[in-house]
């Protein structure tokens, strides 16, 4: 959704990056009195302004992201340091704002509205944005594997009848599911506990569950904590980032220098270790203030995390599609739409749609005009 | 717990039991303890021996797998590297380069890339460089074209982007696994590749990197697997000791998970019933390529040393269970001996050998010697018990032959009072049917006893008393009165009714419940006679009474006659009475009641003393009583039997030694008149006083009559009738001290019989009133002839001669001496009449004082007066203070003549009895007259010493209260001396 600059007012009333998330509309019974009177002066400035001749002011992209969430919070820590990038957007009358969410799940339906342009999500919320959606899956942004922690558990039969944290339609709730399903066992042989990704350590520590599925850093804070917990269970997950089509088509060339930007942002880091831990301090910095405290996670821990889940990837971020293979969210697509978690008429042609995007060769091919070698970030 | 008898437990022994018991014990915690070794204490989190074990295994294949993993990735970064560097290589890229790279030189670029395979050896099975353009620039083994299945590959690896690509696919039909990498040859700043090159490599180059991984264990075999993407099998290997290599097929079950792409520890069942423990991984290539990677091992055989420890430890928990059980036996048996011992001894003494006794083990324990020991006591306390025992049963027995034989008399005797008592005793049972007699009811309703047997008790019960004595006893079962007593009257079966006093007693079960009356039946006819008689008796004396107040309240003779006839009617129930009165010898009828039936007699006015039982009675002087006068000859008139009368009674009215009538009482019942002749003796006696009464009454009247003649007529009538009147007035006295005589036998008899009879006593203070009327009655004609005398001296002495003058004052003295004469025959009266209250009394201060007084009427006298000291008496201090009064007083009045009068009080004693004496030596009198000393009205000296003659008959008479008696002795002028003695 593109938003013109004298709406700016009443976006930041309705919409600052923590309150623009009606993922969960909260029924009160009552309106926000703060949304009544931006009502009225919505009603009454709208007619004005529509006679008004069309504002300069630059039109703002919203790109969603995950500060909590590793490599992604590098690869989005350096995009919003991207001087490139934002100059080139100023050059169309753009500019772009990296909102931070605490899991992609509360995108899904942000995407979906067009008040997200571009998000960096896991492949459950993925699939459920594709499900809802047209979307273009950029690239790869992480190839990794989700979690089951457990402690004193050794296979997942032993879930059974356990307390397991989760976070709710999260890859990693998919991950949860695998491991279930492996052990034949299903959400109704478990208690599931909702936890925020970052609770979830703690809370196998202070023995509130004992399981958690959880992606790194998670898993790793976890087995820091607790010695005696171990991993039963991993998931294959990967995050993409991916832009809503109608951005896309609307402004292919904004499109192209978000994509340019991120591919820039994984060239960098690949240029150099200490290029790649500047990012890794961005990130770890950016976290903290998202989140009001300490991530936990050293910086060698999300290096290495960035180069074993991204960087090592063979053509990262880049998906190339070879004749015979499917997505590989096919897979989870049907398993999901099995569970009931997307609805039963969802198609899954859409995932073959949405990663038939050939955004990155396109800024691979221009990339001197595009200056994706180019790298200027503001710290 | 109770064992039940004939319980298997009641009969199983205690070492046994105690064995089982503790035998199960051992076993169930040795079992617990094995167990939890096992398997573990969950809640405690504890792992068990089967958790630890199954852990192991576990982390032994992540262990393999990981290593596996990472050689396999190592693998690929190797070949990634391999292919990097060909890409590098100059002549590689001028082979792509050259723009007739495809023309001008495939073999020596194939020769180039068949050394670099070589080099790279055994991996590649070949290498390929193709153009950009898609076409194959050289290969390692020689060919011409691109193997069929990778022409379609070829612009997806030549992609912008793609700059190096791992994957799978089938080439040529057969499993390869493809490392490509793009060319660039230009300066740096273009990306679109100028070629790539294409290493192909079977997998099964792949999978001998597992050879260096060691196997599971020495024992088991474990089997590896790879596969693609979509979980097909690209190459597997079975690793055992004996090394034999084999490609295992994939089972189905691996293949699902391996196609999902996960990393876990799975215990599976395959199709074929095997249970396999796998460890799975994926191995990442690229964005959308991965390969799967499963290590895996027969479970069963992995868990085996699991299976054989779990038999090991059951072995061992055996062997300890039976070490166990051999040591609580051999402990028990150390234990139980000594109670077996002790048990034995002590059913040898239950069996009757009380010279049993428990051995005293060592090994019992203190507890079981010194029970033992107890047990042994207890034996010894025992015996010496059954001997005592013994010795008291045989003083018992003869005890209890005593108690019985006395039982038996005790039973006897009772039985004995039972039957001979003379109450009646029955019992009967709820329904009131009779259980048991007494020999005592049996004869009083005459029946035999078995005859009584079954019968109810209210069959003896008089008809009209059956109502009664039914609601008698059920008021009483209602009730909470533990006995019933009542009255009725029986009938006998001779007929003969009797009053009987019934008290019936439950008989009650512990429960309170009735099962039987007994009752005790006492006859009470006679008492009841008694009462009958008792109350007629009273009624007798009611009547009495009545008669006695009706006759006295009447002056006339008729008033008595009609008094007495109807008194005498209700007292005696009589159907007829009649009343005469005695005329010079002949009995008149002076009244009949009821006048019908006197009527029917005929002439009935008069008869003869001596005629008939009326005469008789007037004749004898006593009562003639006849049960039936048809056959009493003594009856000789006929009136009387035509009349229909059966009984009669003629009762004589004495008037002193006189008699002046007669009462008829006269019955057409038979009737036993002479039962009641005291009580109607009696009734006549009081007809008899009553009617002599009004006889003085009317000789008091006519000498009122004469009195007032002789007032208008001659001094010498006067005279006449003033003697007359004097004697009348004496007889008067005498008669009313012989009817106030009877008034207090009547009285005592009163008192005696009916000791708290008000109206007896009623009649009395009447009685009493009634005297004092009649002399109250006798002083107003006196007070008249005072009176009439002084107006005849007042008014008419002018007139009179002087003779008359002297007779009217001689009347008028000889009136006032009558009516001190008649005060002094009151107060004697009063004196008669007054309740005796003895007390012990001082006679010698009494006799003082009295003496003063008399020195202060004559304070000129000059008397010496003698008084013993001490003398006292038991005696009523009023009365005997009128005794000393008028003998002190007479000795005082007949000594004032003698110039030195002595006077004195002494008292002497004889034979126990004191006697009093009083003497004085003053006229003294002549000892022929002392027969008139002490009589009424009776003066032995003339006018020259006053008196009214009465002094001396009220000290007879008090004395004589007292029970005494009192006599006189003197000469005349040689002074008289009284004596007298207090009963």
């Amino acid at each position: 959704m593109i938003h013109i600059n004298w709406l700016s007012p009443l976006l930041v009333l309705g919409r600052a990056p923590a309150k623009r998330r009606p993922v969960k509309p909260v029924n009160t019974g009552r309106l926000n009195p703060v949304c009544i009177i931006a009502l009225f002066w919505l009603l009454g400035v709208i007619p004005a302004l529509a006679a008004s001749p069309p504002s300069t002011s630059p039109t703002v992209i919203d790109v969603g992201i995950q500060p909590m969430g590793y490599p992604v919070a590098i690869i989005s820590a350096v995009m919003e340091r991207d001087a490139v990038m934002r100059r080139d957007l100023a050059a169309i009358n753009l500019t772009v704002n990296f909102i931070p969410y605490k899991k992609g799940n509360d995108m899904v339906e942000l995407v979906g509205n067009d008040q997200l342009e571009a998000a960096f999500l896991g492949d459950m919320p993925t699939i459920r944005t594709i499900a809802r959606t047209d979307v273009r899956i950029v690239g790869l942004v992480k190839q990794t594997f989700t979690s089951v922690v457990g402690r004193k558990i050794v296979t997942p039969g032993e879930l059974k009848g356990k307390r397991i944290g989760y976070a709710i339609g999260s890859s990693a709730h998919h991950t949860l599911l695998q491991a279930l399903r492996s052990a034949g066992l299903s959400e109704q042989d478990v208690q599931l506990v909702p936890l925020e990704i970052n609770e979830m350590p703690q809370a196998l520590a202070d023995r509130r569950v004992d399981a958690f599925s959880g992606w790194e850093p998670a898993p790793s804070l976890a087995r820091a904590k607790v010695p005696e917990c171990r991993i039963l269970f991993k998931g294959s997950s990967s995050d993409y980032f991916l832009v809503a089509d109608r951005f896309a088509r609307r402004n292919p060339a904004a499109a192209k220098i978000l994509a340019t930007g991120f591919l820039r942002a994984i060239r960098w880091m690949q240029g150099s270790q200490n290029q790649l831990e500047q990012a890794a301090t961005w990130a770890i910095n950016d976290s903290g203030r998202f989140s009001g405290r300490a991530s936990g996670l050293t910086i060698p821990q999300a290096t290495a995390i960035a180069q074993r889940e991204l960087l090592s990837i063979p053509s990262a971020p880049v998906i190339v599609k070879l004749p015979g293979e499917s997505p590989r969210l096919t897979e989870e697509f049907n398993f999901l739409k099995n569970l009931g978690k997307i609805p039963a008429n969802a198609d899954p042609g859409r995932l073959r749609t949405a990663f038939d995007c050939n955004i990155l060769q396109q800024v691979i091919r221009d990339g001197s005009r595009l200056r994706l070698k180019e790298f200027a970030y503001q710290p | 717990m109770t064992a039940k008898p004939g319980s298997i437990w009641s009969r199983t022994g205690l070492r046994l039991q105690l064995l089982l018991g503790f035998g199960l014990l051992s076993l169930l915690i040795i079992s617990i303890l094995m167990g939890g070794w096992l398997f573990g204490i969950p809640f405690l989190g504890v792992d068990g021996f089967r958790q630890v074990k199954i852990a192991e295994v576990v982390r032994d294949l992540d262990y393999m797998a990981e290593t596996s993993k990472q050689l396999l990735s190592q693998w690929i970064r190797e070949r990634r590297a391999d292919v990097a560097i060909m890409a590098t290589d100059p002549l590689i890229r001028e082979a792509v380069g050259s723009r007739d790279s495809a023309r001008g030189k495939p073999p020596q670029i194939s020769g180039h890339l068949k050394i670099l395979k070589e080099s790279a050896a055994p991996y590649y099975d070949r290498l390929l460089l193709v153009a950009a353009d898609g076409r194959l620039c050289g290969a390692s083994d020689g060919a011409a074209a691109l193997p069929l299945g990778l022409e379609a590959m070829v612009p997806g690896l030549l992609s912008q982007g793609a700059t190096e690509v791992v994957c799978t696919a089938r080439i040529e039909g057969k499993a390869a696994i493809i490392v490509s990498r793009q060319i660039f040859t230009g300066d740096g700043t273009t990306e679109t590749p100028a070629g790539i090159i294409i290493g192909l490599i079977p997998p099964t180059a792949a999978i001998q990197l597992f050879q260096e991984i060691s196997p599971y264990t020495a024992e088991s075999t474990s089997s590896i697997f790879l596969t693609d993407y979509s979980g097909h099998l690209l190459s597997s290997r079975k690793q055992s000791p004996a090394e034999t290599v084999e490609q295992p097929l994939l089972p189905e079950t691996l293949h699902r998970q391996l196609a999902s792409h996960i990393e876990t520890t799975l215990v599976e069942r395959t199709t074929t019933g095997r249970n396999l423990i796998t460890a799975y991984r994926t191995i990442p290539l690229s964005a959308s390529e991965g390969w799967g990677l499963a290590v895996s091992l027969n479970y069963d055989e992995a868990l085996r040393p699991l299976v054989a420890e779990t038999v090991k430890t059951a072995l061992f928990g055996s062997a300890l269970t039976l070490l166990t059980l051999l040591l609580i036996s051999l402990l028990f048996t150390r234990i139980t001996t000594p109670l077996r011992a002790l048990h034995d001894a002590v059913i040898r003494m239950q069996k009757g050998d009380l010279g049993s006794r428990a051995p005293l083990f060592s090994s019992g324990g203190r507890e079981i010697i010194t029970l033992a020991s107890a047990f042994n006591e207890m034996a010894d306390k025992i015996q010496g018990w059954q001997e005592d025992l013994e010795q008291q049963v045989q003083v018992r027995t003869l005890e209890l032959e005593d108690s019985a034989r006395q039982l038996k008399e005790s039973e006897q005797q009772y039985r004995s009072v039972v039957e001979n008592t003379d109450d009646l005793i029955t019992r009967v049972n709820t329904q009131g049917r009779i259980l048991f007699v007494n020999a005592t009811a049996i004869k009083y309703w005459g029946l035999q006893p078995d005859e009584c047997i079954g019968l109810t008790a209210f069959d003896f019960i008089h008809p009209d008393d059956r109502g009664k004595t039914m609601a008698a006893f059920q008021g009483w079962l209602s009730g909470n009165d533990t006995t019933l007593s009542f009255e009725n009257r029986q009938v006998a079966t001779s007929g003969t009714i009797s009053d009987m006093l019934w008290t019936i007693s439950p008989l009650r079960t512990p429960q309170g419940d009735i099962i039987e009356f007994i009752s005790i039946a006492r006859d009470i006819s006679s008492r009841k006679r008694t009462e009958i008689q008792i109350r007629r008796r009273a009624d007798e004396l009611v009547a009495l009474n009545t008669l006695t107040r009706q006759v006295g309240l009447s002056l006339h003779q008729n008033q008595i006659v009609a008094a007495a006839l109807n008194g005498m009617i209700n007292a005696t129930s009589a159907d007829m009475v009649l009343f005469f009165t005695r005329d010079n010898g002949l009995l008149r009828l002076a009244g009949a009641a009821p006048d019908s039936i006197l009527a029917t007699m005929g002439d009935m006015s008069q008869h003869l003393e001596g005629e008939c039982l009326c005469g008789l009675a007037a004749a004898q002087g006593k009562a003639v009583y006849s049960d039936d006068i048809n056959l009493d000859a003594r009856c000789t008139l006929e009136e009387c039997k035509r009349a229909g009368f059966s009984a009669f009674a003629a009762l004589p009215l004495l008037g002193g030694e006189e008699v002046i009538g007669v009462l008829g009482l006269a019955s057409y019942e038979k009737r036993e008149f002479g039962v009641q002749a005291e009580f109607l003796e009696t009734l006549a006696g009081s007809v008899a006083v009553g009617l002599q009464n009004a006889r003085l009454f009317d000789a008091a009247r006519r000498a009122e009559k004469e009195v007032r003649e002789l007032n208008a007529g001659l001094e010498d009538k006067v005279s006449e009738r003033t003697a007359q009147l004097q004697e009348t007035n004496a007889a008067l006295s005498l008669e009313i001290e012989q009817h106030l005589q009877a008034r207090e036998e009547i009285s005592w008899l009163n008192n005696d019989l009916l000791q708290r009879s008000q109206e007896l006593e009623r009649a009395n203070t009447e009685l009493e009133t009634f005297s004092y009327s009649i002399s109250h009655d006798l002083k107003a004609p006196l007070r008249h002839l005072i009176g009439f005398s002084r107006i005849l001296q007042e008014d008419f002495a002018d007139t009179l001669p002087p003779e008359a003058a002297n007779f009217i004052d001689r009347i008028d003295r000889s009136s006032r001496k009558m009516v001190v004469m008649v005060d002094a025959l009151l107060e004697l009266s009063r004196i008669t009449k007054s309740v005796l209250c003895r007390k012990q009394v001082d006679l010698s201060a009494m006799a003082r004082e009295l003496v003063t007084e008399l020195r202060e009427t004559s304070p000129d006298r000059e008397v010496t007066v003698e008084i013993a000291e001490g003398l006292t008496a038991s005696a009523d201090p009023i009365l005997i203070r009128v005794v000393l009064q008028n003998l002190l007083g007479n000795a005082w009045k007949y000594s004032r003549n003698v110039p030195h009068a002595r006077i004195g009080f002494f008292a002497t004693e004889e034979d126990g009895t004191t006697t009093y004496g009083i003497r004085d030596n003053g006229t003294g009198f002549d000892m022929a007259h002392t027969d008139k000393l002490f009589g009424a009205f009776q003066r032995l000296h003339g006018a020259e010493f006053e008196g009214t003659g009465i002094g001396l008959a009220t000290v007879q008479r008090i004395i004589h209260r007292h029970g005494g008696k009192v006599w006189a002795e003197s000469r005349p002028g040689a002074g008289a001396t009284f004596h007298f003695t207090l009963g």
